[in-house]
């Protein structure tokens, strides 16, 4: 966060945080933040909502330091999910339409033993690092973002 | 002349290929064993001669050594230009056993002498008729004679004996003299070596710690043969690099450059049946025994000890590879020996046994990447991983909440679901359950050329090209050969990655971490480190080799520099075609700025001494890791 924290205006910030006892909807990127993702199935943690200048963030937190987080525009949709913990969430909820993308790029990938996976196309960006106990990325879509936002608030 | 048994003046009707019609057209003598020709009125009929452009192929008769190469020329006395056609036996373009030939006329002998030993190179001319000139070639023994050492290149304990015999083409018992290391019968420090040819180790590990074992004719001194041995200690296993079991034929997925292997022993818990499987990866990313289903033969997986659940089902693991590759099957217990240290009755995982469906939860999570359920698709026998974790999950796995990505199933009914797993069943370091030398490992490999090496170990035939072998020492500060001496101790933070890595400058609060498994320097992108990426491999292609700096920090604020060299890798990889050793291969890692992330794998690790620690071990200084740590 030291990195960057100087490009947001936090101090501006309104910080509305809702503690929900029962999982919020949650919509996969690219998705509408009205939709209903199968994520709610499956992840079972403290759900909380920041309106940030911008945009707005989801964050669920799960045991261990694992969360995963979503970044919703104004105009309601997700341009970006981010996710660190000791295990890879699963992807196609996390990614939508956008899995595909991931799947292609897994398919695709050669000369591969190891290293983190990079994904940069023209409207799909993903990276994603780890080893074994732990899990980091981050994915979004430029088209989506915001734009008064940079793509680095998806982290 | 290829066959050669038939009468000359056979008449050859329906030939069905251009070859054959050349053949006869040039008057070769053709055996047409070849589905399709028939011969008619055989020695009866006359040859029929035909007016034809004439081919000539030289030299026209020679010899070369078993993996050299002759270039022929072909000259063509024509009134049209033709384009020629290159075979060996009338094979286009020749094959593995035979030899090879270009459209250029090159050609290269197979590294194994061909039963005949003779072959017939040809150049088949375009024009009408197909004209064609031929050379006969005798490919031999090699230029040495002397053809090989056995053993090959191997590992044996300190203080142990081999013998070695050399092998001379038409002479069962060859006179030979035997050298080690460039030393006539060696000495004390290398081992020493019999006329015989029995090598006694030496009481300790030479630096470094392979040794050359050679054999030269004792009438003719040009002639010799080489291989390598690597000496052991009970702490100290070899460490091989090399493009792994099956080479690079398998999935390009999985392209073994840069493949770090050892040799693992797997035993039925308590008992004497054990069988040792070579080519075995060593990661210090992940943690836990992998071993392939197929690989497992004299100790059949289904001979193991279960674990099962409080409902009597087996328990079964998938672990998915942040490369999205993963590895399913059961988990069972077994006894792991390495070197000469023992883990008892440790949970292993076995994987490519098919018996249930493969849950999608874990398994694919980050996307349908290949099964390393194969030798093929794993690039290895198994993985011995030997990170900083003494289980594989932890407590993460023994209870309470359970999420997407959790490895332990039991599937009844083929209905595979998450379940939780006692900490003291889950899959185990070995490192961790040996009876001393428990609290980490050391990895050291040798300094290689910027042009890479073949493989470790390597050598040629008279040992003035070698490259030794690495070792994988268990132990940190526990004996003489495992102190950290010198190097700094990087504490792990909770993600067990470096906390910052700095370049430019610029601090990149992913982190990163160095890793064994991955076969090349995954580090940050193009546009931050200001080297190109290439256009047609994944790889960087500076366009000179470029030094990348780094600074890693750890979680406690300790800062060290590192320095990174990145070749070109389309140059490195079409100049040394059949390397598999290499410490400048790099690739992207990252989208950019401020994500950048550095996953040093194995290139780092060439010429420097690397220590994991286990983690609640204090390193020696007084270091506190509850994370484990690395240092060099």
């Amino acid at each position: 966060m030291r990195a960057c924290g100087s490009g947001l205006k936090v101090i501006s910030e309104v910080l509305l945080i809702l503690l929900w006892s029962v999982i919020p909807s949650w919509a996969a990127l690219g998705e509408l933040e009205s939709s209903v993702g199968a994520d709610a199935n499956v992840l079972q943690g403290q759900a909380q909502e920041q309106l940030r200048t911008g945009y707005t963030l989801h964050e669920i937190t799960l045991t261990r330091g694992a969360r995963l987080r979503e970044y919703v525009s104004p105009a309601g949709r997700v341009f970006g999910v981010s996710w660190q913990g000791p295990f890879t969430p699963n992807m196609q909820q996390v990614l939508g339409a956008h899995f595909s993308d991931l799947q292609q790029y897994a398919q695709s990938q050669t000369r591969r033993r190891g290293g983190p996976l990079v994904i940069e196309n023209r409207d799909f960006v993903f990276f994603h690092s780890g080893h074994m106990g732990w899990s980091s990325g981050r994915a979004y879509v430029p088209s989506l973002v915001p734009a008064n936002l940079s793509p680095e608030v998806v982290r | 002349m290829t066959g050669g048994k038939n009468s000359p003046k056979c008449e050859l009707r329906s030939p069905k290929s251009k070859a054959h019609r050349a053949a006869v057209s040039a008057g070769l003598l053709l055996w047409v064993a070849a589905a399709g020709l028939t011969i008619a009125g055989c020695g009866t009929t006359t040859y029929k001669n035909i007016a034809l452009p004439v081919v000539t192929v030289s030299p026209a008769s020679t010899s070369v050594a078993a993996g050299g190469s002759i270039q022929f020329t072909v000259s063509v006395v024509s009134s049209t230009s033709t384009t020629i056609s290159w075979y060996v036996n009338n094979v286009q373009g020749g094959s593995a056993t035979l030899g090879t030939v270009t459209s250029a006329g090159l050609y290269v002998a197979p590294p194994v002498v061909p039963t005949p030993s003779t072959v017939t190179v040809k150049a088949v001319s375009s024009a009408e008729s197909n004209p064609s000139g031929s050379a006969i070639v005798t490919i031999t023994a090699g230029a040495t004679g002397l053809s090989a050492v056995a053993p090959g290149d191997s590992s044996t304990p300190v203080s142990t004996t081999v013998q070695y015999t050399a092998t001379l083409e038409g002479d069962a018992s060859p006179a030979v003299n035997w050298s080690v290391s460039g030393v006539a019968g060696g000495n004390s420090t290398v081992g020493s070596i019999t006329g015989a040819g029995l090598y006694t180790a030496p009481a300790s590990i030479p630096s470094p710690p392979t040794v050359v074992i050679t054999a030269t004719n004792a009438v003719d001194s040009t002639q010799v043969a080489s291989t390598t041995l690597t000496l052991t200690t009970s702490n100290a296993a070899p460490l091989f690099v090399n493009l792994g079991p099956e080479g690079n034929t398998g999935s390009q997925a999985t392209t073994n450059y840069n493949g770090l292997y050892t040799n693992v022993t797997v035993c039925l818990p308590g008992t004497n049946m054990c069988q040792t499987i070579p080519n075995i990866l060593v990661d210090t990313s992940s943690v836990g025994l992998r071993v392939l289903n197929s690989q497992l033969t004299t100790v059949p997986a289904s001979e193991l000890t279960t674990i099962r659940d409080s409902q009597n089902n087996q328990v079964q693991e998938c672990v998915q590879f942040p490369d999205t590759s993963y590895a399913w099957g059961p988990a069972l217990y077994a006894d792991v020996v390495v070197a000469g240290e023992k883990a008892s009755h440790i949970p292993i995982q076995v994987i490519g046994d098919t018996t249930y469906n493969v849950p999608a939860s874990s398994c694919l999570s980050l996307g349908n990447g290949p099964s390393l359920s194969t030798v093929a698709a794993l690039g290895a026998n198994g993985i011995l991983g030997v990170g900083s974790g003494v289980q594989d999950c932890g407590l993460d796995c023994a209870g309470g909440q359970t999420f997407s990505g959790y490895p332990y199933y039991v599937c009844p009914n083929n209905n595979c679901k998450v379940v939780a797993v006692p900490v003291a069943q889950q899959v185990a370091n070995p490192v961790a359950y040996f009876a001393q030398d428990n609290n980490g490992v050391e990895i050291a490999l040798p300094a290689l050329p910027a042009a890479g090496a073949p493989q470790l170990p390597y050598t040629n035939a008279d040992g003035s090209i070698f490259y030794p072998a690495g070792l994988l020492i268990f132990g940190v500060g526990t004996q003489s050969n495992n102190a950290l001496g010198g190097a700094t101790v990087y504490a792990k933070d909770g993600n067990g990655n470096f906390a910052n890595v700095t370049f430019n400058g610029i601090p990149y609060p992913s982190g990163g971490l160095i890793d064994t498994r991955s076969n090349a320097l995954y580090i940050s992108n193009p546009a931050t480190l200001g080297i190109t990426a290439c256009t047609d491999s994944p790889y960087y292609c500076p366009a000179s080799p470029a030094v990348i700096p780094l600074t890693v920090e750890d979680v406690n604020g300790t800062s060290g520099e590192v320095t990174l060299d990145v070749a070109n890798a389309d140059l490195l990889l079409a100049s040394n075609p059949d390397f598999s050793a290499f410490n400048d291969l790099a690739r992207p890692g990252g989208t950019a700025y401020p994500a950048d992330f550095f996953d040093l794998g194995l290139p780092f690790f060439f010429g420097r001494n690397v220590f994991v620690g286990i983690a609640g071990t204090t390193a020696s200084g007084g270091v506190s890791a509850p994370n484990g740590y690395f240092a060099f």
